[in-house]
């Protein structure tokens, strides 16, 4: 008999107001484990990822943690000792500073006033360290690049010393290299132990950084399982509705999903070519020698 | 974050100044010294004029600009909107409509019965507010929205009963604008034991409210039960307003532009902020009601036509400065 899983969810049906969105779902989401939430835009994977940290209210059924409390009878506090979620798009209050904003995410550990310990400092002062944010401690959040605004984020989130971390879309707004920098990070909560679930929409990403993915399409979970053994080319044209190949990443041997050509590019890439070459010899040219 | 008690100090040095001053002049000009020989050592000339008079409307007009002040920083605070108000939720709409009413209807009716009536107005129009926005709570700027559009059915109420009842319109009109005049010791119960229990409250939600400015969903996830606190938050709002409103009727923009002067000298935390809004919103009042008897003698403004002045051309800058839309 393996662990418990970290998430049980049994039967759930949730939704805003009467609008279902995902209809009597039941899945078991693994304990220290990455688990990435991928589906086409509209599939439910956003709202059973709140559903997890109990932000949406079931309409039925119920979501059980690896110790058997449901999220419903916990209280919003007890739940945010045990799971920490970091929003889409979090708001930064005017004035900010990267400490003070790190900080908030020992609420859940403070009494009504907010007031730190310094036992909490030291946990902010750690968060910081590990997300390398340190520098940026007296930082208004409201200057920072969008790479390091999400790594003060990332730290907020540590912060608040959970084992188990949910995440919506949390490389979006970041550009390539901070994105790779974004999952590297994940990758080391999981190695401390904790449990990551995250929605991510790169396919390729998902397949090199999550253990497990579990593929939504309209509230319903259509796949489950390790990257290679999910990964189909009949899936991504059933769920995505597309035409692609799939072939093992070059760096990492984990699937990688390459959309097929759909008209002839031959010509533009002989004239792409040729500017290439033009700008490669410029690049000669002004190269110290 | 540590600025909030020298600003405090200052503040209150600060209102102390126009206390004073709003304590001596007047129709009967009583220079500092003699004010000093009056209030320390009970010298009788000038006692009956500031013990009967000035000094209840002194304190009526601090402490109810105090209530308005801080009735704004938690209206701000749960709708997450700079032009939020306790005026534009409504709720000074709704109490002013419901005291028209009642003196339009019970014409010989007791003026004792007023506060009582704005406040049941103030809360009636909250639960007009909370039922008909019930599909849009978890959008604060919607929320907003419901209010405006529901203060502006009270003004129109408003007017159509002052033109359909003009003979009963004299007293109302002066309340409507907001006024300290003919306060006396007996209001002052009716505002002081409010602040008395809701700061507290406010300073308990204070917090809360810190983690309510990341936005619902990272809030709910620090712990915080957002609908609880949006809800105690507004009510306790809306006592304050009604309250204020009970004793001097509708005065405009102390709640919108005392919260954002606080948060330009002390920062967006609600705890700090709570005792600088307070004392900036009596030190608005207590000038404005000072400024109203000293512009024009012998004729006294309605205090709230001077916050009017002074909050109008503040709210047009704010609106140029505010790009956060």
């Amino acid at each position: 008999m393996t662990l418990n899983p970290a998430f049980h969810v049994q039967n759930l049906s949730v939704g805003y107001d009467l609008r279902i969105i995902i209809d009597r779902l039941t899945l078991s989401l693994g304990q220290g484990r990455l688990t990435a939430l991928v589906g086409p835009n509209g599939c439910g994977k956003s709202t059973l990822l709140k559903s997890l940290a109990h932000l949406l209210t079931p309409h039925n059924g119920q979501v059980e943690l690896q110790d058997g409390a449901t999220l419903t009878g916990l209280s919003t506090k007890a739940i945010a000792r045990r799971i920490a979620l970091l929003p889409q798009t979090p708001l930064v209050p005017e004035g900010i500073r990267v400490f003070d904003l790190v900080a908030y995410g020992r609420a859940p550990h403070l009494n009504a006033f907010g007031q730190l310990r310094e036992h909490d400092r030291e946990q902010v002062r750690l968060a910081m360290a590990r997300m390398d944010v340190t520098g940026l401690a007296t930082r208004p959040v409201s200057q920072l690049s969008g790479g390091q605004r999400q790594r003060v984020w990332m730290a907020m989130i540590l912060a608040q010393e959970t084992d188990i971390v949910l995440l919506d879309e949390p490389t979006t707004y970041l550009d390539l290299a901070h994105q790779y920098d974004l999952l590297e990070l994940v990758r080391d909560l999981i190695d401390e132990g904790r449990t990551v679930i995250t929605v991510l929409h790169d396919l390729n990403q998902a397949c090199r950084f999550a253990d497990e993915l579990v593929v939504m399409k309209e509230g319903r979970v259509m796949a489950q399982g390790k990257p290679e053994a999910v990964m189909s080319e009949p899936l991504l044209a059933g769920v995505f509705g597309l035409d692609a190949r799939i072939v093992p990443d070059p760096e990492s041997g984990t699937p990688l999903c390459v959309p097929r050509v759909k008209r002839p590019v031959a010509a533009r890439i002989k004239a792409a070519g040729k500017g290439f070459e033009f700008r490669a010899s410029s690049c000669e040219l002004t190269a110290p020698s | 974050m540590t600025r909030w008690l020298p600003m405090s100090v200052t503040l209150m040095a600060i209102l102390l100044v126009f206390a004073a001053w709003h304590l001596g002049f007047g129709a009967v000009n009583i220079s500092p010294p003699e004010l000093w020989q009056t209030l320390v050592h009970g010298q009788p000339d000038y006692e009956f004029i500031l013990y009967g008079y000035r000094m209840p409307r002194l304190f009526i007009a601090a402490l109810v600009g105090a209530a308005l002040a801080l009735s704004g920083l938690l209206v701000q605070g749960v709708v997450r909107n700079p032009l939020a108000s306790p005026d534009i939720l409504g709720v000074t709409g709704g109490a002013s409509l419901a005291v028209v009413g009642f003196s339009i209807a019970w014409t010989g009716a007791s003026v004792v019965w007023v506060p009582f009536v704005a406040l049941a107005g103030g809360f009636a129009s909250l639960g007009c507010l909370l039922w008909l926005a019930r599909p849009v709570l978890n959008q604060p700027a919607s929320l907003a929205l419901v209010g405006v559009a529901l203060s502006a059915l009270f003004a129109a109420a408003i007017d159509f009963l002052l033109t359909m009842y003009p003979l009963e319109i004299n007293s109302s009109l002066i309340w409507l604008t907001g006024s300290v005049w003919g306060r006396n010791w007996s209001h002052l119960p009716l505002i002081a034991p409010w602040l008395a229990v809701l700061i507290p409250v406010a300073t308990f939600l204070a917090y809360r409210l810190d983690l309510l400015d990341l936005g619902d969903e990272a809030a709910t996830s620090l712990g915080t039960r957002v609908g609880w606190l949006r809800l105690l938050a507004l009510l306790t709002a809306v006592a304050l307003a009604s309250a204020s409103v009970s004793v001097c009727g509708a005065i405009s923009f102390v709640g919108l532009v005392a919260p954002h002067m606080a948060r330009f000298l002390v920062g967006y935390r609600h705890l700090p902020l709570i005792p600088v809004c307070l004392l900036l919103g009596a030190i608005l009042m207590v000038s404005a009601d000072l400024f109203a008897r000293i512009l024009m003698p012998p004729i006294e403004l309605p205090a709230g036509i001077v916050t009017a002045f002074i909050g109008a051309p503040y709210f047009v800058f704010l609106i140029t400065r505010y790009k956060h839309w």
